[in-house]
C-alpha cells in the first residue's frame, strides 16, 4: 500500500467519531494551556500520561497531537493581548502583536495570528507527511554508531542553541544526563546512583515527575518567591469589532508572504536535530523587518511581525515531529513527553514505526490536518472566552496548576516519595529560572542519556570494543563532526565578535 | 542565594555524583564499556561545567534575577517560599494518612498563602473546592487512581 493510500486511511480513522471527540477534547484543552501563562503543552501531556493505561494508542496519541498544535495556537492570544507569551515560541509574537492591540488593532493581529497558525500547520503536516518516508528510507541504513551520533548531535544542538549560555546549558544537559541514568542498569542489572539502593529509585526516575517538576512547580516556586503576581495589573486589551470582520484586504496582502516564508522556516528549522520553535520565529521575525515596506511600523505594532512569526511557531510544531516519529530522537521538551508517551504503550519511535505502526502514524498525521481546521474553528470566535479564563486570580491558578500536577504525579504510582521528587525537581527549576539555566537540555539528557547509552553499547559490542567504530562510518563521523562544530559555534563566535571589536 | 552559594550548592551535588560513582558495583558480564563509564562521562561533564560555572561566578557578573530592579522579589521572599514548601510537604506526609482532599486544601492554603493571600473562611473553601474538582477529574471521570477522598488512617 503507498503512503498516499495510508495517509487515507488515516483520514477515515481520524474521521471516526470517538477519535474526532478526542481530537476536539486535545485541541480544547490545548488551546486552554497554551493561554494560560506557566503550564505548556510539555506539561499537560506529562499530566495525562496516567491515562495511557486507559485508552488505546491512537486515541491518546491524537489527543496530544491535539494539545500540542493548541497549546502553539493558544500562546498567541495571550502574548497579544497580555503581553505574556503563554510559551517561550510566543514571546516574539508578543513585540508587535501586543503593540497593536494596544493600537486598537487587536482583532487583525489575533485574526492574522489564527489563520497563519492554520495556513503553517497545514503546511508543516503536508511536509511531514511527504519528507518522513524519505528520511524514514535513509535511517534504516542506520546502525548504533549512526545512532549515537545523532544522539549527541541533537544534545549538543539543542544546548549550544537554547538559553543564553553554554556552560549554563551544558551543566543542565549533563545533570539530566545522571539524572537519566538512575536506577537498575539494564544490561548488567548494577544499581547506579540510587544511594545504597533506595526502591523508589530502583526503576528510575520518571519523565513525567520531571517535567512536571520543573515547569509547573519550580515556575509556581519562582513566582511565589518574586510576590509580584497580586502586584501585576492584568491588562487585557479585548477586540471591539465581529471577529468576521478583523482582517482588511490590506491586511491579507501584507501577511500572506510572512505566513508562507515562517512556514518554511519553522518547519525545516524545527525538523533539525537542533528542533524547537524559538530559532524559527526569531529568524522569521527579523526577515520580515527587513523586507517589510514598512519598516518604521516594527516596534510599533506592524502586522508581518505577527503573521510570519506565528506561522514558523506553528509550523516547527510539524517539524519537531520529523526526527521524533522517524528516528526516535526528541528535540523539545513536548517531543520528549511524547517519547515517553509512546514507550508507556511499548511503542519504539524510529524508522520502523511507519511499517510496524502504520495505522496509529498515519492517523496522526490525518489528525493534524483536521485539528488545525478545528482550531481555526476554535481560535477564531472563541477569543472573548479565552480573554475571561485569563482573569482568574493568579494565587488560585497556581494552587489549580499545584494540585493538578500532584494528582497528575500521584496518580501514576500512587507513591509518596515521587511527590517530594516532584518537589526537588520544582527546587530545580527555581533556580534554574532564578540563575538563568534552560530547563529543556536536562529534560532532552534525562530522555537521551539512556538511549544513548544503550546505542554506544551495542555499537561498542559490534565494533569489538573499538572507539574508532564511530569516526570510520562515514554518516557516523560526519554527524559527529557537524555536533563538534555547532557545539564550538557559540565561542567562536563570541571570540570572532571580541576580536572585531577590538579592531 | 547568590549565584555563588548556588554555584558551591552545584559543587556539593558534583561531589555527591562522585561518590555515587565509586558505589557502582564492578560487573562479572562481558561488557564491552561497562556499567560505569556512561556515569563518569556524565559526571565527569557535569563536574567540568560547574567549575567553569564556579569560576565565571567569581570572576564576572552572572545572570541573577534577584538583581534585576524590574523583576527583583519583594520583601519576605523566604517566608514565600516557606509557606509554599510547608504547604507541598504537608500534602507529601499527608496524602496517603488523610486523603486527597484534605491534604490537598492544606496544601492549597499553604500555596495561596505564598501568593500573599490571607488565610480566611473563603480561602479555604476555595481551596478545598479545587482539590474536590481535581480528585473528581481524575478520580471518578478519568478513572485515575488518587486513593480514598478522605481517609481517617492518621486516627
Amino acid at each position: 500500500m503507498s503512503y498516499f493510500d495510508q495517509l487515507i486511511n488515516g483520514f477515515g480513522n481520524a474521521l471516526t467519531p470517538s477519535i474526532l471527540i478526542y481530537g476536539f477534547a486535545g485541541c480544547l484543552a490545548g488551546t486552554l494551556v497554551g493561554v494560560l501563562p506557566g503550564i505548556g503543552p510539555a506539561l499537560t501531556i506529562a499530566l495525562l500520561l496516567p491515562l495511557t493505561f486507559k485508552a488505546p494508542a491512537v486515541a491518546m496519541f491524537v489527543l496530544f497531537a491535539g494539545i500540542y498544535y493548541g497549546g502553539m495556537y493558544g500562546g498567541s492570544t495571550t502574548a497579544i493581548l497580555l503581553n505574556t507569551p503563554g510559551e517561550s515560541a510566543s514571546v516574539v509574537t508578543a513585540l508587535e502583536g501586543n503593540k497593536m492591540a494596544k493600537r486598537g488593532l487587536a482583532g487583525p493581529a489575533l485574526a492574522t495570528a489564527a489563520i497563519g497558525s492554520f495556513v503553517a500547520g497545514t503546511i508543516g503536516t503536508i511536509a511531514l507527511t511527504f519528507f518522513a518516508p524519505i528520511v524514514v528510507s535513509v535511517a534504516l541504513t542506520f546502525g548504533p554508531a549512526e545512532y549515537f551520533s545523532l544522539m549527541v548531535l541533537a544534545a549538543v544542538s539543542v544546548t549550544a542553541v537554547l538559553g543564553n549560555s553554554v556552560v549554563r546549558g551544558m551543566t543542565s544537559l549533563s545533570l539530566g544526563l545522571i539524572i537519566g541514568l538512575v536506577g537498575i542498569d539494564l544490561q548488567s542489572g548494577q544499581p547506579r546512583f540510587t544511594f545504597g539502593g533506595i526502591m523508589e529509585l530502583l526503576n528510575g526516575v520518571e519523565v513525567v515527575v520531571a517535567v512536571v517538576g520543573l515547569f509547573a512547580v519550580g515556575d509556581a516556586l519562582f513566582l511565589a518567591w518574586q510576590g509580584r503576581e497580586k502586584t501585576k495589573k492584568t491588562v487585557i486589551i479585548s477586540p471591539k469589532n465581529k471577529w468576521y470582520n478583523w482582517m482588511t484586504k490590506e491586511d491579507w496582502k501584507r501577511s500572506w508572504k510572512p505566513w508562507l516564508r515562517g512556514s518554511f522556516y519553522g518547519f525545516f528549522i524545527g525538523a533539525l536535530p537542533t528542533g524547537g520553535a524559538e530559532v524559527p520565529t526569531l529568524l522569521s521575525y527579523y526577515t520580515e523587518k527587513k523586507l517589510s515596506k514598512k519598516p518604521e511600523e516594527f516596534g510599533k505594532g506592524a502586522i508581518e511581525g505577527v503573521a510570519g512569526p506565528e506561522a514558523a511557531n506553528n509550523a516547527a510544531a510539524a517539524g519537531v515531529l520529523m526526527p521524533l516519529l522517524t528516528l526516535g530522537i526528541p528535540t523539545s521538551a513536548t517531543a520528549a513527553v511524547l517519547l515517553s508517551a509512546f514507550e508507556s504503550y511499548g511503542i519504539r519511535p524510529g524508522p520502523t514505526l511507519l511499517t510496524q505502526q502504520s495505522t496509529l502514524v498515519w492517523t496522526l498525521i490525518a489528525s493534524l490536518y483536521i485539528g488545525n481546521v478545528i482550531l481555526l474553528i476554535l481560535n477564531y470566535p472563541l477569543v472573548g472566552i479565552w480573554v475571561k479564563i485569563l482573569k482568574i486570580p493568579s494565587q488560585w491558578l497556581y494552587v489549580g496548576v499545584i494540585i493538578i500536577s500532584s494528582a497528575g504525579v500521584y496518580g501514576a504510582g500512587r507513591s509518596s516519595f515521587d511527590l517530594a521528587l516532584l518537589f526537588f525537581f520544582g527546587l530545580i527549576g527555581y533556580f534554574f529560572r532564578r540563575f538563568d539555566f534552560p530547563a529543556a537540555p536536562l529534560i532532552i539528557g534525562l530522555i537521551l542519556g539512556p538511549m544513548a547509552e544503550q546505542s554506544l553499547r551495542q555499537a561498542m559490542i559490534i565494533g569489538m570494543g573499538e572507539w574508532t567504530t564511530f569516526i570510520t562510518r562515514p554518516i557516523s563521523a560526519s554527524i559527529l563532526f557537524i555536533a563538534f562544530i555547532l557545539f564550538l559555534s557559540p565561542f567562536l563566535i563570541h571570540f570572532y565578535s571580541k576580536r572585531k571589536k577590538t579592531r | 542565594m547568590n549565584v555563588l552559594r548556588f554555584s558551591l550548592a552545584l559543587i556539593f551535588l558534583s561531589i555527591v555524583a562522585i561518590w555515587q560513582i565509586t558505589q557502582i558495583p564492578k560487573s562479572t558480564l562481558y561488557d564491552a564499556i561497562g556499567a560505569s563509564f556512561v556515569p563518569k562521562f556524565a559526571v565527569g561533564l557535569f563536574v567540568f561545567f560547574v567549575i567553569l560555572y564556579l569560576y565565571q561566578s567569581l570572576t564576572r557578573k552572572l545572570p541573577d534575577i534577584a538583581d534585576d530592579k524590574n523583576e527583583k522579589p519583594l520583601k519576605n521572599p523566604i517566608s514565600r517560599i516557606g509557606y509554599f514548601s510547608f504547604g507541598f510537604l504537608l500534602f507529601v506526609l499527608l496524602v496517603k494518612p488523610i486523603g486527597f482532599i484534605l491534604s490537598g486544601t492544606l496544601c492549597g492554603l499553604g500555596i495561596s498563602k505564598s501568593f500573599d493571600t490571607k488565610i480566611s473562611i473563603t480561602s479555604v473553601i476555595i481551596s478545598f473546592l479545587i482539590a474536590l474538582s481535581v480528585w473528581v477529574l481524575f478520580s471518578v471521570i478519568l478513572s485515575v487512581n488518587l486513593g480514598p477522598a478522605f481517609s481517617f488512617k492518621i486516627l
